[in-house]
């Protein structure tokens, strides 16, 4: 269904944030809002050596995400207005005169993406900067990010360069909901998961 | 307690309550009426009174949840996928039966007996509807509440507060059986509620969920709640007992009632609300997108 | 939107659906879009404006693209030049860069000019005109002039603005041209490494064009953090670029920092402070294996071991000495080095084994570790190691130090400033030492050109400068200082913000923005591109550009025509670019034309960079150094002179700092607390805009095992202290900090609660005043602090 997608190399994001701002930027968002989250993901074993040394066993890592745009979006399906829907091009977008600020879509999507917006008491989300993509040009936060690691475009192309990768830990099991979101995995994810990882930039991608 | 749930903690409780009310007033007090013929005594209409109130309290209580009120007639506009739209579609449903239910039984007060079904149709509905609001619940991005415990709870939710609530209407009418088995009822379900929180603790505390982080919340940052919660289960059983024993075939001593039904009702109400609150406390998503 | 909207994609899908599923993907090498409704920068045009990022004196200088709406800032965006090639890179701006919607148009900007009419420091200020503002600040500027004379006048050290035409340039012309004002030498970036890498190669020219990392094949990035503090536009995305080349990446630092995360292969924690000693051990290892390039060190240096001692210093202690402790008895072996450093010997022996047999190998050391006490060490120690593996003149190679490129210096300001007739000259971090004692300084404290000076500082013109109560070591005393009208006797600041040190002004004058002025800017520390900086909007207020201010100032002291010489800004702009078109950049299209291009950025591609000391390298008897001995100074003779080599040793050593976690103070204090460069400022710039703090908000990072101790959970409120000060805020529990070290990010304006405690987390409330050796550098991230809970 999805026609486009976000590919996000997670071996080489820097946590920068620019691509976060960009969005916010391009969009006009007050702090509290977030179409764009970088989640910190760390996980690690201190311990002092005999010597009075320290070793570690971590891992770090760096997750960049906006909407996903899934082929199965839980966010469309829980929206009781219909406001939250599915555009030909397969854009998830939510129509901000149909929107009743339930919130529901919030609890639906296991990403993050949908966020409340208080003062106009309705839900808002990454667009795909879908008036960029009609103008041809691409998102503002991936031609914003200054490692190069953000990328976007047709999903059949996407998995053809960087294969059918949709998941690194912890994001949750892409059969829920088929993110159109490729990633590229960092080399420790496997450690993080065996570190229980865990976001600890709390404060800094929720409210 | 501080939560921003306050509004949904509302609506389902009050919704809960109402289909609770309804459900144990036709099994408990009108089925046995009906075995045995008798006429309905047209006072039990208060009780569809209360239930219908609780109900409204629940509708204006969802507005408050949403951000943008104006819009919420289109709310009903997906109900081919959307738990939620079910949901509110489902309460206006059960509202308006429940309304039309008192109305008859109000106008039309010997006719009670044979609008038994309408009386029927309300609590199935409200049955339905309790479901359905579980299933609201019960999403893949929020594990923690997607389980068996979620409709159980609801369920228990609404029997409790109105078995406890109908024991405490009943004390100069009912039947002695009916008064006991309400006592029971208030008395078993916090038993069944406190035997089910070591297994759903357990169960949410199994590090293959997410390392726990659901238990995490409850134990760490609502430790107080937590306590609250099982001290007004002790409480509701203990009143509840308490109310058993008093509890004689000759209702003329049931003013003793009165006393052990109201505190059974009020913790029991209060153990509810806690344990709703502590419920949204779950509303996460382990990973922490 | 709904069906509107979907019929609107299909008309347009039929156009710009084509596009999108045949053009080749978006992937971020073929950005080759249209540039949209461009137009030429002038005032209320309507369109999209290309422009230099104010950058205030980040590490990078990027390029933006301002979407201007009715003389309004509406949207940023950044280089969109087609092809991003490792030659030509694209200049892509940072968070900081982004997001500067917030700080233009934030409610705070200082809009007029204020008298101060409360106690200094107090922050009570009236308003007042231009005209009344500049006449007392002449008058004041003509009085302490004839009293304390020109010495006693001083334009401090600040980056806070740098376009040529904005910052302290202006004000230090001004002066030259009114006789002069106390010179300064040094900064608080770079004292240590720009002193102390001539001592070792004679020249500061010690680093590489940076598209020569793609062929190295190790990198050790030893305290140094591209990624967060942009150490020149795009210097991460090269190190990303060396290691899809086969690099392999180490990071050491007390820090997982950004770049330890993103951008290598292993993170080595290593104890603040401790560098040298891991250099050593690691030079130990080579000695002792072999490992070392012996050819190299015979031909290309002095002072190695005994064999190769300068003449009159044969039988002093040699580099080799010192490892084996001939003189000291303490071999410096990784088993000595680990329990110093907090890195296990055999991590010590590995790298040092990788390092040295892997080949070529860049040692790149970041700025951190030498604006600390005994600063200069780490510089001469991470030197002597690139020599001796003989990674020096070569590509792929890296001979450490403060590794300006070949080709020309940073280039920074070329505005005229003339000369100054005051030829005192004092380290710029001793100003407050000048203030208080100005008249008792020698060259012992490292004042120069006067033995003696005749006056302590009287008047202080800050101009794009934080230093005096937020950016100097050990902010309390400098409050202490500057609230006794009696030293300086009276202070100005031009500043865009009410920040700590306007505070403490008699006189605040208002500063427009990059955006509302002309100027331009250069690559950085890197980089070879000229971005303009044209005036896009006009300025918010009565604010106007430092020049200008400058320029009005000159014309009450009779200065007029000499300091303007008849240009404005656009003309100066024009003038400084026909200077880079006659010098640095031959090629550059002339102003008028780039102007109207709305192009914003000349670039030079490289693609075949430069590197140091290639001559050197293929013949040193031929192309000798500039040092007394014309090889690489393993040993320093000229240090060794002088006399202190407890301090100053002659080859580079370990000294235990003088607040360590090893001293007696630190049975009080025994978290060293560091304070890098955080994302979300540029030093104290930025601080108040919302966008950056939601990103990045100022918190203390601890290290769960140490929060454990004191009892503290993530987001708890402490209080952190020593000596000098407190300050309190939240606190961050996070495994990518060592034990025993905490990071409190440098910048946070001072804001002092009603308990004069700060509430706002700035570091330098508990830094300190003192000085390296030999440089007279700020040592402010030698501190050492306690944390614990704090009630509010
Ligand atoms: S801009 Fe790029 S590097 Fe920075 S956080 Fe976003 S994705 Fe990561
Ligand atoms: S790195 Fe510097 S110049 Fe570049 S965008 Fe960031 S602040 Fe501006």
């Amino acid at each position: 269904m999805s026609t486009f997608g976000f590919f996000c190399d997670t071996s080489a994001c820097s946590g920068c944030k620019t691509c976060q701002v960009s969005c916010k930027d391009k969009n006009d968002l007050d702090a509290g809002i977030r179409f764009r989250r970088v989640y910190e993901v760390v996980g690690a074993n201190w311990n002092k050596t005999d010597e009075g040394a320290w070793e570690h066993d971590i891992v770090a890592y760096n997750l960049s995400i906006g909407c996903n745009h899934c082929e199965n979006p839980a966010c469309v399906k829980a929206c009781p207005t219909k406001a939250m829907h599915a555009e030909l091009d397969g854009m998830i977008l939510i129509d901000p005169n149909k929107c009743i600020g339930c919130r529901y879509c919030e609890w639906a999507c296991p990403y993050g993406a949908p966020q409340y917006n208080k003062l106009k008491g309705i839900m808002q989300k990454c667009d795909f900067c879908r008036d960029y993509v009609l103008e041809g040009k691409p998102p503002a936060c991936v031609s914003s990010c200054p490692m190069r690691v953000l990328e976007f475009g047709p999903i059949s192309q996407l998995i053809e360069k960087h294969g059918d990768n949709r998941s690194v830990y912890p994001l949750p099991d892409p059969s829920i909901t088929r993110p159109a979101l490729f990633i590229r995995k960092h080399p420790g994810a496997k450690l993080a998961k065996k570190l229980n990882a865990s976001i600890i930039n709390r404060e800094e991608v929720k409210e | 307690m501080k939560s921003s749930e306050w509004p949904l903690v509302i609506f389902s409780l009050a919704i809960q309550l109402s289909a609770g009310i309804m459900v144990i007033y036709d099994l408990f007090i009108l089925f046995p009426m009906y075995r045995s013929r008798v006429a309905f005594p047209s006072k039990y209409h208060w009780i569809l009174l209360i239930a219908l109130g609780a109900a409204l309290v629940g509708v204006i209580f969802s507005f408050l949840h949403l951000g943008n009120p104006t819009n919420a007639p289109r709310s009903l506009s997906n109900i081919g996928t959307s738990w939620l739209s079910r949901e509110i579609t489902g309460v206006l449903i059960y509202s308006a039966l429940l309304m039309g239910t008192t109305i008859l039984h109000f106008v039309m007060p010997s006719a009670g007996r044979s609008l038994k079904w309408l009386v029927d149709l309300t609590a199935l509905t409200g049955v339905i509807l309790i479901f359905i609001m579980s299933k609201i619940y019960m999403i893949p991005a929020r594990p923690a509440w997607n389980s068996v415990f979620t409709p159980l709870g609801f369920y228990m939710a609404a029997i409790v507060m109105g078995a406890s609530l109908l024991l405490l209407f009943q004390i100069n009418h009912g039947s002695w059986a009916s008064q006991k088995s309400l006592a029971i009822l208030t008395i078993s379900i916090p038993v069944i509620q406190l035997a089910i929180l070591p297994i759903y603790m357990s169960w949410l505390g199994h590090p293959d969920f997410a390392g726990g982080k659901g238990l995490a919340i409850l134990l760490h940052n609502h430790l107080i709640a937590f306590y609250l919660r099982l001290v007004l289960y002790l409480l509701a059983i203990a009143f509840g007992f308490w109310a058993f024993f008093t509890i004689r075939s000759d209702t003329t001593q049931n003013r003793l009632l009165f006393a052990p039904a109201l505190l059974a009702w009020a913790s029991i109400l209060a153990a509810q609300i806690v344990d709703r609150l502590l419920f949204y406390t779950q509303n996460i998503s382990p990973e922490g997108f | 939107m709904g069906k509107q909207n979907r019929r609107d994609f299909i008309k347009k899908g039929a156009v710009a659906g084509g596009v999108v599923l045949t053009s080749p993907i978006w992937f971020p090498d073929a950005l080759g879009f249209s540039p949209g409704q461009a137009v030429a920068p002038g005032l209320s045009q309507n369109g999209w404006i290309r422009a230099g990022c104010p950058a205030h004196n980040c590490g990078g200088r990027c390029l933006l693209k301002l979407l201007v709406k009715d003389g309004i800032i509406t949207r940023i965006e950044t280089d969109d030049r087609p092809g991003d090639t490792v030659a030509d890179p694209q200049l892509r701006a940072c968070i900081r860069g982004r997001s500067y919607r917030r700080r233009q148009y934030h409610t705070d900007r200082l809009k007029t000019p204020l008298v101060r009419n409360g106690k200094r420091g107090e922050g009570k200020f009236r308003e007042a005109t231009w005209d009344e503002a500049l006449s007392i600040m002449a008058a004041e500027m003509v009085r302490v002039r004839s009293k304390y004379g020109n010495e006693s006048i001083f334009v401090p050290y600040g980056t806070g603005s740098y376009s040529h035409l904005n910052g302290r340039w202006p004000a230090a012309r001004l002066m030259n041209l009114i006789g002069g004002a106390l010179e300064y030498y040094n900064s608080y970036s770079w004292a240590c490494i720009s002193k102390a890498t001539p001592t070792v190669y004679g020249t500061t020219t010690t680093g590489n064009q940076r598209q020569d990392w793609l062929n190295s094949k190790y990198i050790l990035m030893w305290g140094w953090n591209p990624a967060e503090m942009r150490d020149g536009t795009n210097s991460e995305f090269f190190i990303k670029k060396a290691r899809e080349n086969g690099a392999r990446v180490v990071c050491i630092d007390p820090r997982m920092t950004f770049s330890a995360v993103s951008l290598a292969d292993e993170w080595i924690s290593i104890r603040p402070g401790t560098d040298t000693a891991m250099m050593s051990a690691m030079a130990y290892v080579m000695y002792k294996e072999k490992l070392y390039d012996s050819d190299f060190v015979r031909t290309h240096c002095v002072g190695f071991d005994s064999t190769q001692m300068p003449k009159g210093v044969e039988d002093e202690e040699s580099y080799v000495d010192y490892l084996l402790g001939k003189f000291d008895g303490q071999e410096k072996s990784p088993q000595w080095a680990a329990p110093i450093t907090g890195v296990p010997s055999e991590t010590i022996t590995r790298i040092a084994r990788e390092y040295a047999t892997t080949k070529p190998a860049m040692l790149y050391q970041g700025y951190g570790m030498q604006r600390r006490a005994y600063g200069e060490q780490p510089v001469r120690g991470g030197c002597v190691l690139a020599a001796i593996t003989g990674n020096v003149g070569i590509h792929g190679g890296w001979a450490s130090g403060i590794a300006h490129q070949p080709g020309g210096e940073p280039f920074w300001s070329i505005f005229p400033t003339g000369t100054n007739p005051v030829k005192a000259k004092i380290p710029t971090f001793l100003w407050s030492e000048a203030v208080t004692r100005g008249t008792t300084l020698t060259a012992k404290e490292g004042l120069t050109g006067v033995d003696k000076l005749n006056s302590n500082i009287k008047f202080i013109w800050s101009v794009a400068s934080n230093i005096l109560m937020n950016q100097h070591g050990n902010v309390n005393r400098s409050g202490r200082i500057l609230e006794n009208e009696s030293m300086v006797e009276f202070i100005v600041v031009q500043d865009q913000f009410m920040t700590a040190s306007a505070r403490y002004a008699d006189l605040v004058l208002p500063v427009c923005t990059h955006f509302e002025t002309w100027g331009l800017e250069d690559g950085w520390k890197y980089g070879e591109e000229v971005i303009l900086m044209p005036q896009i909007v006009q300025p918010l207020g009565l604010a106007k550009s430092d020049y200008r201010i400058c320029a009005d100032l000159a014309a009450r002291l009779g200065v007029y025509e000499a300091f303007t010489e008849g240009l404005d800004e656009r003309g100066w702009t024009h003038k400084l670019w026909d200077e880079y078109r006659r010098t640095r950049f031959p090629n550059l299209p002339p102003f008028e034309q780039f102007v109207e291009s709305n192009q914003g950025v000349y670039s030079v591609p490289v693609s075949d960079p430069k590197i140091s000391f290639e001559e050197f390298r293929k013949d040193p008897i031929k192309h000798p150094l500039q040092t007394p001995s014309g090889k690489i100074e393993i040993f320093s003779k000229t240090l060794f002179d002088m006399g202190m080599k407890e301090e100053i040793p002659a080859v580079p050593k370990y000294i235990q700092e003088w607040e360590s976690p090893f001293g007696p103070e630190a049975k009080a204090y025994p978290l060293q607390a560091i304070g890098p460069h955080y994302m979300a400022r540029v030093h104290s710039t930025h601080d108040n805009v919302d966008w950056l703090r939601e990103a990045f908000p100022q918190r203390v990072f601890i290290n769960p095992i140490d929060a454990k101790d004191r009892k503290l959970n993530d987001g708890d409120r402490v209080l952190v202290f020593n000596d000098r000060g407190k300050i309190s805020l939240p606190c961050r529990v996070t495994p990518r900090i060592m034990p025993g070290v905490v990071s409190i990010p440098q910048g946070a304006w001072t804001k002092p609660g009603p308990d004069g405690i700060d509430r706002n987390g700035n570091i330098n409330i508990l830094s300190s005043e003192r000085w390296t050796p030999l440089a007279f550098g700020n040592a402010q991230h030698t501190i050492m602090v306690e944390i614990k809970r704090s009630k509010n």
